[in-house]
């Protein structure tokens, strides 16, 4: 195989890796751009919805498309819970947002990460749980010619694709959205044009952490299993993307997932070629992160963010 | 202007810590006028709006407006009845453009919920015709001057279609000319639209010529009430704030 071959290979899975990334960040950049909220379980919301599909799967014969709906659901739910037990009598009272309560929020969201994680580990015994070889269509690859795709790939990548349009959609033109905006901007100043602050911000987090937990369902249809210890792959390359795409930016976070996709591809066939094959995957992973760093020099407000 | 009261500020107390911002404040807002609040820096006039709009709540006392009691209320609550303020310091929504901020107002004030886009976008399109920001309605708010981001938190809490609307220090900054420009819409949203006025302010032959009434705050008290003229013969209003009685009524003449 001839390193141009290699290279098509790998931006092509790194783009459609990029797309479920993109996807796995848009949740996480509204509950941090809107209220602040730096959710530590982020990575525990994404496992959510990737358990709920595969145990209906595996337990209940239920389509997975079908299941991704009941994943929706769920994290709707775990949303609302985690609102009303752990963020709203510290966000709720104080509109300044000031470090102590971003603090406050942090360790809240640490516990409820640790929480669900521990859950997830004894439920599953850490054992790989998953859709495993279901597949949308008939056949279960495509040939490019160059390359074979998994059509779990392309179907995650599609399904990312119209789930980002649909929020965006929803955050920039309906009333609603306009409004998650405003407080995204200032939360008194939205207050004094009569919004509820308090109850967009119970909005927010339930519609960030349900877009969050189906996108879960993106990863399980990727990996075909999941871990709990997946969360520590996952959510720090959403942290990533969401800092590269600019806080609070939709298209940003799917954008800058594409991004990391393909540095993430591109970056493997070079190490492999420069170091070895066995040292490519975690120092092209590495590369996410340098990517962060640089952004922070760089361009702090990201590719999409405004300046504040 | 009838002699109707519109909001009783009754016996009101704000402290933050030692400091009392507000002690024992009471006096009326009557229907259809324009009242002047007139006070030295840090006489509690900004926490004076803050308490009216339900930033802050009392520590004592009541507010009424209309009637009912509002002390307490969120802000949202009170915006969607119908008192809205513009800030000292503004704050349009920099990242929406100056459309965008105008129908916020309308989405959220007074018909909340009951309003529909396009209705919103006339009312914002109205009011922003009415303060001159017209034609910038496709630029975004953060390219705006001072003067035009104060004209846009007016057209914003116009959109609202309140009763009440209370302006902190809409004059500061500008220029003699925007003074009086801003004035003429003052009293065109007075006279015309019938809105009940309450400005904060500094620029003392404005609010001077402008407001039927003034309330003159001074540490926190009341310190007096009355008719422009009145309030600068008034010794302990010299003595606290104007200094000099022949310059207290050059202002009023201006
Ligand atoms: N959030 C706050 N916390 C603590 N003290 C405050 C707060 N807001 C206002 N104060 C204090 O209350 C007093 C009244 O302030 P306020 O802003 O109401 O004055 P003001 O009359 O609007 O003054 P200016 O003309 O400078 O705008 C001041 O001493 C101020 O420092
Ligand atoms: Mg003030």
């Amino acid at each position: 195989m001839t390193i141009l071959t290699d290279l098509l290979i790998n931006l092509t899975s790194g783009f459609l890796w990029g797309t479920v990334l993109g996807a796995v960040s848009v949740g996480l950049t509204l509950i941090w751009g809107v209220m602040k909220v730096v959710n530590l379980a982020h990575g525990e919301s994404i496992l959510l919805g990737a358990y709920v599909v595969s145990a209906l799967y595996l337990f209940l014969n239920v389509d997975p498309l079908l299941a991704m709906f009941v994943a929706l659901v769920s994290g709707l739910l775990l949303g609302f819970a985690i609102y009303w037990l752990g963020l709203h009598k510290i966000i709720g009272h104080v509109d300044v947002v000031t470090l102590r309560i971003e603090m406050s929020t942090l360790l809240e969201m640490f516990a409820i990460s640790i929480i669900l994680y521990n859950i997830y580990s004894f439920l599953t015994r850490s054992e790989p749980f998953g859709i495993g070889i279901w597949h949308l269509t008939p056949i279960s690859y495509i040939n490019l010619g160059y390359m074979s795709i998994q059509v779990n790939h392309l179907t995650a990548a599609a399904l990312s694709l119209v789930a980002t349009f649909i929020i965006y959609q929803f955050i920039s033109k309906t009333p609603t959205g306009k409004a998650i905006r405003a407080v995204m901007q200032d939360s008194q100043a939205a207050a004094l044009v009569g919004i509820n602050p308090v109850r967009i911000k119970m909005l927010t987090t339930v519609i960030s952490i349900g877009f969050t937990a189906f996108s879960g369902f993106l990863v399980v249809l990727y990996e075909s299993a999941v871990v709990p210890s997946i969360s520590y792959k996952y959510a720090p390359l959403a942290f990533t993307i969401v800092v590269l795409g600019g806080l609070g930016s939709i298209i940003g976070s799917y954008i800058a997932g594409i991004i990391i996709g393909v540095t993430y591809g591109v970056s493997k066939v070079i190490f492999s070629v420069l170091v070895s094959k066995n040292a490519s995957d975690p120092l092209a992973l590495t590369m996410a992160f340098i990517i962060l760093v640089l952004t922070l020099l760089l361009k702090p407000e990201g590719l999409f963010g405004v300046k504040r | 202007m009838d002699e109707k009261e519109i909001i009783k500020i009754h016996n009101v107390t704000k402290r933050f810590g030692g400091l009392v911002a507000l002690d024992k404040v009471t006096f009326n807002i009557y229907k259809g006028e324009i009242l002047g609040i007139i006070g030295p820096n840090g006489a509690g006039k900004t926490t004076l709006f803050n308490c009216i709009t339900g930033v802050y709540r009392p520590d004592d006392g009541k507010i009424f407006f209309n009637g009912l009691d509002i002390t307490g209320k969120p802000p949202h609550r009170i915006t969607q009845l119908g008192i809205v303020k513009t800030h000292q310091i503004v704050k349009p929504f920099n990242e929406f453009t100056v459309l965008e901020n105008a129908m916020i107002g309308a989405l959220f004030g007074r018909r909340a919920g009951k309003i529909s886009k396009d209705e919103a976008r006339e009312i914002a399109l109205k009011n922003l015709e009415l303060v001159g920001l017209i034609e910038k309605k496709d630029e975004l708010a953060s390219g705006l001057t001072l003067h035009e981001k104060k004209f846009l938190e007016l057209a914003r809490a116009l959109s609202a279609e309140p009763e009440v609307i209370l302006l902190d220090e809409a004059l500061a900054g500008l220029n003699p000319k925007e003074v009086e420009e801003s004035l003429d819409i003052v009293r065109m949203i007075n006279k015309e639209l019938g809105k009940t006025i309450v400005m904060v302010e500094h620029v003392m032959h404005a609010v001077m010529n402008v407001a039927n009434r003034i309330v003159v705050l001074h540490f926190g008290k009341l310190l007096a009430e009355g008719s422009p003229k009145e309030v600068a013969e008034m010794p302990e209003v010299i003595t606290a704030y104007l200094g000099d009685k022949d310059l207290a009524l050059k202002f009023v003449k201006r």
